[in-house]
């Protein structure tokens, strides 16, 4: 008996233990979280400061308390063979406008093919629509309008998460004038120097063509927009179009854009010449537009004129534009037929595949080797060096054409300088020592953020300026909508309330940054912080939280993923 | 005379194994670009086109074809010496040969003064301290080879640049050149600057390669400094060294004219060896100075996944590896007797 008494006691306070041992873990045990990847670049495609970033977004993301961040990172080529497939379900990416149109920080996010090359999968035909009528619309009114709702939906939806917009810098010597951040290309040909007329620049990029229909990277379109015009340039700081090769900007009101917004006419300078001495005029324009669509060189810009442009690409036409698509009723007059309206036309007439050629220098049946007198434009600088990745040279044209292009900005006559010589793939430590040095005269791109506060603190002992403006490539997160878990929108705009725009701005970019609301950065048309409206301008951990439990994340144990997802 | 035929049939045999070797290599390196993932094509668009452009222009490339297929034109392509054209970011639609050709001779520019740079101080340091073994000097001889071995390539060019270049302010700290490279005969801006009769060009050439070639070779000179020095402590002691000795010769003249010179024997066996990691240091030595050389061609083209471009790359360093310890052993048959064919 006492026996049994003594076994049922034993059996008791073992129960006890075990049970007040269970619930001790149960209180104290860290509720589950949602464990989430979030991947980046590893290979610098947006320099060295991408693993800060991720590291921030983990640490805003984490305050939660009910996210888990796994940081993930792969090389550039893997990295846009997985997200273009679809397979990453969370990740940084970045764009650089090709046209400065608010279009182009739209639909090559929200409309359904768009969203797929960029890998977040979205679809909605409501927006599909709204994306069509403001690309094909011409009035502001209309378009403010339709950008307001496509914004809101932006934020409603959150495919993307706008955060923040990379600084733009430049340093020079004090002895520089004219020196203009531009968010399309720097005009070298604007710039003085005291008492010199040639000056030594120095970056980190490189060349990949001088040919303008394969150039499709930063600084070789901005080589090209010293060495080549196009009917339409942009002023010397702003992005307002003003005419180059063409006598004015087609609009509705001038005639030139019909008013179905299908035909484009522009009118030709007449007398102009290309440094190789042949003629410019209407037959030029159309060939060289043509040999652009036609050799559609890998990784080239010539998407732009046959697909984004809806001029199209004819495989019965020698795969040139389509029989009647350029037309040039004489020398100095050609016209553009649209597939369908697209209201930018005039910017993507600005970007550098547009560029006419020489036809003499030039032939359409592959893409020209950068050598001298090989890069044969009409632009104010001529191509006279070249050493591959080493330095370019650049000479003015004599008897440039359009030299009384800036006159209305205090600028009589350009170029200004007779040479530019451009060092080219400094490391960026390098490029620090050769400015503050003064052996080169301004270094452009790209510094590493401490460096250029480095150079701005003791900018006045070095005898250096240091300009920084806001560069036009946006920085976003991305959701493969698609996927699970991110497929539930509340997930996704739990993560929007959590990001911490401004401890990216302090701590990787050390205040240089600009924080972004909504995928049109501030200085475009139609911009509305859409995000900081909904979501605020800081994180908003207490709402962010609040979605996740609805979630059914992290409230208690063993309560956690196991719901249905809708 | 017999030696000098063995010589050839040597020469040849070495010349015909090496076929083998490159069609290993070969077809390594296109597995390996398969198999890890990413595409070239893909990656120059960066999502910026649509999938219809890209696709295209994947088909245009031939990447769409089977492994197999790919497989048997890029050898078809390796031995008729086309390499094709680049697919990478920056050299994209190049030809590969062509640009390996541009960029080959500022590889060798830098290789020859940074082995020159290595076997002086190297050999010097090892001769030092094999000679006072155990001596202060020679702790520091044993000393500089492990540490100089142990520093990282892009953090010495860095503390050069700094000294030489910001503080000193003597040397250019990148590139090449100056203001103008000098007229282009073989590449090799100082035999170019000699050929065009350019002092300036000349003195410029060499401002340029100090830093680099300084950096490398140091870089190099401690695998010397320590076989010279494990070397020479064992001729110093051999049977010979000891005969002379004890015939009244010197301890000097033993040193210099009988050890030393047997010392050195081994260390051109360690020359070839060495020619490999020369090129591997000039990758991240390049990549300092910004040296518009094969190296900093290499680095791009793997960063952007470039096919052509990687496997032309590669089969020219191989090629010149295969050769240089060719010509390595030839040289060592030539100045040691005992080496038979």
């Amino acid at each position: 008996m006492k026996r049994n008494v003594l076994i049922a006691v034993v059996a008791v306070v073992v129960i006890v233990i075990i049970g007040a041992a269970v619930a001790v873990i149960l209180i104290t045990a860290p509720p589950r979280t949602l464990k989430i990847d979030l991947w980046y670049n590893s290979t610098e495609h947006y320099g060295p400061t991408e693993p800060a970033v991720a590291q921030i977004l983990k640490t805003s993301l984490e305050a939660t308390g009910k996210l888990t961040v796994n940081l993930r990172s792969e090389p550039w080529t893997t990295y846009t063979d997985d997200f273009g497939n679809q397979r990453l379900p969370f990740f940084l990416l970045g764009w650089y406008p090709d046209y400065f149109d608010s279009d182009d920080y739209a639909s090559p996010f929200l409309s359904t093919s768009g969203a797929l090359s960029l890998g977040s999968g979205y679809n909605d035909s409501q927006m599909n629509q709204w994306l069509a009528q403001e690309a094909a619309a011409t009035s502001d009114s209309v378009r403010a309008g339709l950008f307001q709702q496509i914004q809101n939906k932006l934020a409603a939806d959150v495919p993307y998460i706008p955060l923040w917009q990379n600084p733009s810098d430049v340093e020079y010597s004090t002895s520089l004038s004219n020196v203009y951040l531009h968010p399309v290309s720097v005009k070298w040909f604007v710039m003085n120097k005291t008492g010199a007329t040639s000056i030594v620049g120095g970056t980190t990029d490189s060349i990949t063509s001088m040919d303008p229909a394969s150039a499709y990277d930063y600084f070789s379109i901005e080589v090209i927009n010293q060495v080549f015009d196009t009917l339409l340039v942009y002023d010397t700081q702003a992005t307002t179009l003003r005419a180059g090769l063409a006598t004015q900007v087609p609009s509705l009101t001038n005639g030139g854009i019909s008013a179905d917004g299908l035909n484009y006419t522009y009118h030709l300078r007449q007398g102009v010449k290309f440094h190789d001495g042949s003629a410019f005029n209407a037959t030029v324009m159309k060939w060289s537009i043509d040999r652009a669509v036609k050799l559609d060189i890998a990784g080239s810009a010539g998407f732009l004129l046959y697909d984004v442009g809806a001029l199209g690409r004819d495989k019965n036409n020698g795969n040139k534009t389509p029989v009647g698509a350029i037309t040039t009723p004489d020398d100095y007059n050609i016209t553009f037929h649209l597939k369908h309206p697209v209201g930018f036309f005039n910017g993507l007439m600005a970007f550098s595949v547009s560029a006419p050629v020489s036809m003499t220098a030039y032939n359409n049946t592959g893409q020209q080797d950068d050598a001298v007198g090989k890069v044969v434009g009409t632009g104010p600088y001529q191509l006279t060096g070249y050493t591959t990745n080493q330095q370019i040279i650049l000479t003015a044209t004599p008897n440039y054409y359009n030299a009384g292009l800036y006159a209305d900005h205090g600028i009589p006559k350009i170029p200004i300088l007779n040479q530019v010589t451009l060092k080219l793939r400094y490391t960026a430590t390098t490029l620090k020592l050769d400015i503050q040095n003064h052996a080169i005269d301004i270094a452009y791109r790209a510094l590493a953020p401490a460096d250029v506060v480095d150079l701005q603190n003791r900018a006045t002992s070095l005898g250096l300026k240091v300009d920084i403006g806001t560069n036009p490539r946006i920085r976003y997160l991305v959701f493969n909508v698609k996927t699970a878990p991110f497929n539930d929108v509340r997930l996704r705009q739990a993560i929007a309330y959590a990001v911490d725009r401004q401890a990216i701005n302090t701590t990787a970019f050390l205040g240089l940054a600009t924080p972004i609301y909504s995928m049109v950065p501030p200085a475009m048309p139609y911009s509305q912080p859409v995000f900081q409206t909904v979501y605020g301008a800081s994180p908003d951990l207490a709402k962010a939280k609040n979605l996740l439990s609805q979630l059914g994340y992290a409230v208690a144990p063993g309560n956690l993923i196991a719901r249905d997802q809708d | 005379m017999a030696k000098r035929a063995s010589l050839l049939a040597y020469t040849v045999s070495r010349l015909i194994l090496a076929l083998p070797m490159l069609f290993i290599l070969l077809t390594a390196v296109f597995v390996v670009l398969r198999i890890v993932p990413g595409d070239p094509i893909t990656a120059l668009y960066g999502g910026r086109a649509p999938a219809d452009v890209v696709a295209a222009a994947r088909a245009r490339y031939g990447l769409d074809r089977p492994y197999w297929d790919q497989y048997v034109i890029y050898i078809r392509q390796i031995f008729t010496l086309n390499f094709g054209t680049s697919l990478g970011e920056i050299y994209r639609g190049k030809s590969v040969l062509d640009t390996i050709i541009q960029k080959l001779p500022a590889t060798i520019e830098l290789s020859i003064g940074a082995m020159l740079v290595a076997s002086t101080v190297g050999i010097f340091a090892g001769l030092v301290g094999g000679v006072n073994r155990d001596k202060a000097v020679d702790v520091a001889a044993r000393l500089y080879g492990t540490i100089i071995f142990a520093i990282p390539i892009f953090w010495m060019g860095l503390m050069f640049q700094l000294l030489f270049g910001v503080t000193l302010g003597w040397l250019p700290t990148s590139q090449r050149f100056g203001l103008t490279p000098p007229p282009h005969v073989t590449g090799l801006y100082t035999l170019d600057s000699i050929l065009a009769g350019s002092w300036s060009n000349f003195v410029d050439a060499i401002k340029h390669l100090v830093l680099p070639c300084l950096t490398l070779g140091l870089y190099l000179s401690g695998f010397f400094t320590k076989t010279v020095r494990a070397n020479l402590l064992l001729t110093v002691d051999s049977d010979y060294a000891e005969a002379a000795r004890a015939r009244g010769v010197r301890r000097r003249a033993v040193v210099y004219r009988y050890a030393f010179r047997n010392a050195l024997i081994p260390v051109v066996t360690v020359l070839g060896l060495q020619f490999a990691i020369l090129f591997s240091g000039a990758v991240i030595t390049e990549r300092t100075f910004s040296w518009d050389g094969i190296g900093t061609l290499l680095l791009d083209s793997i960063n952007s996944k470039d096919y052509p471009m990687i496997q032309g790359t590669i089969v020219v360093y191989a090629f010149i590896i295969i050769l240089v310890s060719m010509v390595i052993d030839i040289i060592n048959g030539l100045i040691d007797p005992r080496v038979r064919y």
